[in-house]
């Protein structure tokens, strides 16, 4: 065998050697998507039960005071629909109070998802006002507590 | 025909897509919350009610401490005042009948005004809470 025919045949087996090599690198592609849809919520942004405080009180003189509840929801969904409380009013150191909440929060937007980041929360604050009436002598031995409930609908 | 078919999936498929883009709702959230007060002062409070010849205290305060009334009525706590009757004793100031919301009546049950020979029977006292 001349040396001709050598380089030949190793050119041979080198080319099909480079083939298999080529084969292995160069796989197909297939795109594929990734869905997802949002079932919008809200929560609640407090760790700590929000209270209505009055505070103490002078006898027989009104007072009035408030507390904000704010909810996290979704990013740019409808907003909720409709805000209520569990009850107008209550007794409380043998006062008698009454309670209102508006209807419309305060916004405060968060920040539309990106490719690199995922969305923030809107949040809605809503401002709960309470107040007692004058001519109330309250009672020393009475509850200083009430629990109520703020409630939003979606 | 062909060309009308595949409209319609097409559109079909563009409002499914649609519809699933806009974010489903229906829920609710809810905070629970505490009211809180308490009664100021010690023992509470009281006031003149002259309408109703009484003081009104909060209810289980301490009542009202000192002299008691004689006639007629504080203008406010601690004011001496000046009235006119007849003194029916140590305890014609008492702790009286609950009226109202929680308030408890220190009430001046005898104004009955007397006349003596000079005319008159005048009384001066205090009354504070």
């Amino acid at each position: 065998m001349d040396m001709k025919k050598i380089v030949l045949a190793g050119l041979v087996l080198a080319s099909f050697g480079f083939g298999a090599a080529q084969a292995q690198t160069n796989p197909a592609l297939q795109g594929f998507n990734v869905t997802a849809t949002i079932s919008s919520k809200c929560v609640t942004t407090h760790t700590s039960t929000p209270a209505l405080a009055f505070g103490a009180v002078d006898a027989f003189a009104a007072k009035t005071t408030s507390v904000d509840i704010t909810f996290k929801c979704t990013r740019n969904f409808a907003g909720p629909a409709s805000v209520s409380l569990s009850n107008p009013g209550g007794i409380v150191a043998g006062l008698a109070y009454t309670m209102s909440v508006g209807q419309t929060p305060a916004k405060t937007d968060g920040a539309d998802a990106t490719t690199a980041d995922a969305a923030t929360a809107d949040s809605y604050k809503y401002t709960i006002s309470g107040a007692i009436a004058a001519g109330q002598a309250g009672d020393t031995g009475a509850v200083v507590t009430d629990a109520q409930t703020l409630t939003i609908l979606y | 025909m062909r060309n009308f078919s595949a409209m319609a999936v097409f559109l079909f498929a563009l409002a499914c897509a649609l519809l699933l883009g806009e974010p489903a709702q229906g829920g609710s959230a809810s905070v629970a919350f505490v009211v809180s007060a308490s009664i100021g002062g010690p023992g509470g409070q009281c006031r003149v009610r002259t309408e109703r010849a009484a003081v009104e205290c909060t209810r289980g305060g301490k009542g009202v401490q000192g002299p008691y009334l004689t006639a007629g009525l504080p203008t406010s706590a601690g004011n001496t005042f000046v009235g006119s009757g007849q003194q029916a004793g140590p305890n014609l100031v008492r702790y009286g009948n609950r009226l109202g919301v929680g308030a408890d009546i220190i009430a001046a049950s005898t104004k009955t005004r007397t006349v003596n020979a000079n005319g008159w029977e005048y009384e001066e006292t205090t009354v504070s809470w």
